[in-house]
């Protein structure tokens, strides 16, 4: 690994999914890098491809996707290892923590033996330190009595706890990137902020954070750069507190503006379906300040203000 | 013949429902025209215990009639108990199952218990038991089988019914004002399907082979020539101390390609409710 | 003062653990009304019981005890034919939109279906002027309930009970699980359409900006009962 080369490193990457009907491109040629102990979030709306990228970062797309670019973790390729090598940078490099901690948990198992399992497998930490291990990463993960907290099953655990222990696993494995793919859809206010709290746990050791969410306070609050994707394209990228104060792409000005503090007003129409992309610049339909070379031309991604955006504007 | 066969997609399932299918059909064929097919008539005799030849392809039996002919003609007895018995279940396994999981309640511990009631009763000994008072004719053996099979698939409709009855779209369809026989017939019973129909070509395989088991015991009306009733003619009167394989194996192997062919095609229906529920 | 549309008086419910057989009760002498016209927003975390009651409200679930009246008349003690009349007025806009359709059917069969109901007329405009409405186009009928967006789901839920001609609308968590844009435009479309029909609604959901934005006033459902939170002024 050599010291200048970047974190996470995303190049080109365009992911298309082969169905017998038609070809869906979920992401084109999206660009963007991390570094290490930061924050990226990854903003847009559903069906936009923000998951799409996760699961490509993991390589567990499903079989009829057909990826083009690189993804380089650490300065190595990702899509030029074998699986097997593939499997050891899940998990212990690379942590997933995905939505809803309730179905990410099994059932039948406690939580104690969840958390052992991946650090068995993965063999972090040697045999006789692993129970001491396990009772601290709980500690860490925000359970005042990790002995008693081991011992329950997640159907005795409430949300929070749950939310805890999945942070607890993920964290074991001492990944030093870790993916949280949507993990405040559909939670009431009370569970965001545990979230909230593991996520912060996350970043706090040096860690990085790749955060994918529609949840745009959640991301005002972790990132530190951000990434705003619309149709499957990067539409404007920067450090987090310059985009979300100053947007500079009608796209996510507009998400802004929705939000309950601006007075929910909405953009309207919908995004178009991946099937059937306009010609020019995916926004346009949409655009308040769209002329005619948007219904034209596609965007190209332009540097302003030290920031990436995709706007015929600038 | 079954829903949804024009959205048979053979890359996905590859080509064994359609052999399924194509056996099954010839099953049915010879089973509704057993007089253009079998070689001789029904009641033709030759001499007994003849060893296979161009004339008799699979010999004569000990009291001098083809055995390919009772083999054709026992095509439509095997087929007829096993649809028909199958049918019936599946009709009050439906019924009692989607009623017991729509209504809940006094209703759901009634037919429950009935169904416990049924679960726990053992099919073979109870149908020799029955056939010791009645002489089981076709019909009354089709009725018996048919009572005796409902209950799991009661059970299975009911989970299933209790499972969609609180999803979104039954709820509003509620809300909506839809009386609840609507609810039932337009938004219930063509989701629940894929449940069903494997139930439905499980139980008319089991059907099959009860039928034949009975048979083979004796139990069975003895003038009705079934499978299970050449096999047991042939294990009684000489077919297998004489070595007469061609007696015995092709009515064996008759209920043995059916019930595959039955069983199969219900598999497929299986593996696609699974793909529905992971999407 | 405008009259009362609907009052869920003492309203207790409890559910019992299947496994171990243990009560829990879900609401506790819980009381409201709402009058005609107003939005009234029921807040609470998950597991307070919020949709329990709005089903109770909405009469899909029987109360263990306490009264429902509904434009004067006690839901609780009449015949099941009124109740079934009465229920009509009172419709019910689900959570997670996409499952409130049938999941093997297209959509216009769905919503076609609801013209057998005594009482429901398309308008001249046909389906084209019910789907103007909530800003969606016919060629969305066309498709499966799996095809179509959760804000496009949502807005045909709504087209689908305003064709039933309700007094009141229970919004269940509406824009849970949506988008953030799209939030903002169902919500838009629901204060536009209670503008317009003069709608009385009751919005459940427990994004206290969602509330603030949508309500007249807020009670907050605590231990099974309700307290005013806040009240527009």
């Amino acid at each position: 690994m050599k010291a200048t080369s970047p974190f996470l490193e995303i190049t080109d990457l365009s992911i298309t999914f082969c169905t017998p009907g038609q070809d869906i491109p979920a992401v084109s040629k999206c660009s963007f890098t991390v570094k290490k102990g930061t924050c990226m979030a990854i903003i847009g709306e559903s069906g936009c491809g923000k998951s799409v990228i996760a699961h490509a970062i993991l390589r567990i797309l499903p079989k009829n996707s057909l990826v083009c670019g690189t993804i380089r973790f650490r300065g190595c390729d990702l899509y030029q290892l074998e699986i097997s090598d593939m499997e050891k940078i899940r998990g212990s490099d690379i942590g997933i923590m995905f939505q809803s901690p309730d179905r990410a948990l099994n059932p039948i198992y406690k939580i104690y033996r969840q958390v052992k399992e991946p650090v068995t497998v993965h063999q972090t930490v040697s045999w006789e330190k692993q129970h001491n291990h396990i009772l601290s990463m709980l500690k860490k993960s925000g359970f005042f009595d990790p002995e008693k907290a081991a011992s329950l099953y997640p159907c005795q655990c409430s949300g929070g706890m749950n939310q805890r222990a999945v942070t607890a696993i993920v964290l074991s494995l001492k990944p030093e990137l870790v993916i949280a793919d949507e993990p405040t859809k559909g939670l009431d206010t009370a569970r965001i902020s545990d979230v909230q709290d593991s996520l912060m746990e996350v970043i706090h050791e040096d860690r990085t954070l790749l955060l994918i969410t529609h949840d745009i306070r959640l991301a005002r609050t972790i990132a530190t750069d951000i990434v705003v994707m619309y149709a499957g394209e990067i539409v404007e990228s920067g450090l987090a507190d310059d985009v979300l104060s100053d947007p500079l792409h009608p796209y996510t000005k507009g998400l802004i503006q929705s939000l309950p503090e601006n007075g929910f007003i909405p953009i309207p129409g919908y995004a178009p379906p991946l099937t059937d992309l306009p010609k020019g610049c995916r926004f346009a339909q949409r655009c308040p300040y769209a002329s005619d070379i948007c219904h034209i031309k596609p965007a190209q991604p332009g540097i302003l203000k030290g920031r990436v955006i995709r706007c015929h504007q600038y | 013949m079954i829903p949804g066969l024009s959205n048979l997609n053979f890359r996905r399932h590859g080509y064994v429902p359609l052999l399924c299918i194509i056996v099954l059909t010839l099953l049915l064929i010879i089973a509704l025209f057993p007089e253009q097919i079998a070689p001789y008539a029904q009641n033709k005799r030759f001499l007994p215990y003849m060893d296979p030849d161009n004339a008799h392809l699979l010999g004569t039996d000990d009291m001098g009639y083809d055995i390919l002919t009772l083999l054709v003609y026992a095509t439509r007895i095997s087929l007829t108990i096993g649809f028909f018995a199958g049918g019936l279940s599946l009709l009050i396994g439906t019924a009692t199952g989607i009623l017991s999981g729509y209504l809940r309640g006094w209703v759901d511990d009634m037919i429950m218990g009935i169904t416990d009631i049924t679960l726990i009763i053992p099919k073979i000994p109870a149908i020799i038991l029955i056939a010791a008072y009645v002489r089981p004719g076709i019909w009354i053996l089709i009725l018996v089988l048919g009572l005796l099979s409902w209950e799991t698939t009661a059970r299975v409709v009911r989970a299933k019914t209790m499972q969609i009855s609180n999803a979104g779209f039954i709820m509003s369809a509620r809300c909506l004002g839809f009386p609840s026989r609507s609810i039932i017939i337009q938004e219930i019973i063509p989701v629940i399907y894929p449940v069903i129909l494997p139930k439905f070509m499980l139980t008319i395989a089991g059907a099959m082979i009860s039928e034949a088991s009975l048979s083979f015991l004796g139990l069975s009306d003895p003038m009705m020539e079934s499978w299970g009733k050449m096999i047991s003619d042939a294990f009684t009167h000489g077919g297998f101390i004489r070595e007469m394989w061609w007696w015995f194996l092709p009515p064996t192997l008759c209920i043995c390609i059916s019930v595959l062919a039955v069983t199969r095609l219900g598999m497929m229906y299986e593996t696609d409710e699974q793909e529905i529920v992971s999407e | 003062m405008s009259s009362v549309l609907i009052e869920g008086k003492n309203i207790y419910k409890e559910y019992r653990s299947g496994l171990t057989g243990l009560k829990h009760t879900i609401l506790n002498n819980c009381s409201i009304i709402v009058y005609t016209g107003e939005t009234v927003g029921i807040c609470g975390p998950s597991g307070s019981g919020k949709t329990t009651l709005g089903r109770i409200l909405a009469c899909l679930e029987e109360p263990d005890s306490g009264e429902i009246w509904f434009q004067g008349v006690n839901l609780t003690l009449t015949s099941q034919r009124i109740k079934n009349e009465i229920r009509k007025k009172i419709q019910v806009l689900f959570q997670d939109p996409g499952g409130t359709f049938n999941p093997v059917r297209k959509l216009e069969v769905t919503m076609n279906r609801l013209l057998q109901l005594p009482g429901v007329t398309l308008p001249k405009g046909g389906w084209e002027e019910v789907l103007h409405d909530v800003g969606l186009q016919t060629e969305i009928l066309a498709r499966y309930p799996h095809e179509i967006s959760g804000g496009q789901a949502q807005r045909l839920a709504l087209a689908r009970i305003l064709l039933v001609k309700p007094e009141l609308i229970i919004l269940d968590e509406p824009t849970s699980g949506l988008d953030i844009s799209v939030q903002a435009q169902i919500l838009r479309l629901l204060k536009d359409i209670k503008k317009r029909d003069l709608m009385t609604y009751i919005i459940i959901s427990h994004d206290k900006d969602v509330l603030s934005f949508m309500s007249d006033r807020i009670l907050n459902l605590e231990n099974g009962t309700l307290k005013l939170a806040s009240q527009a002024v």
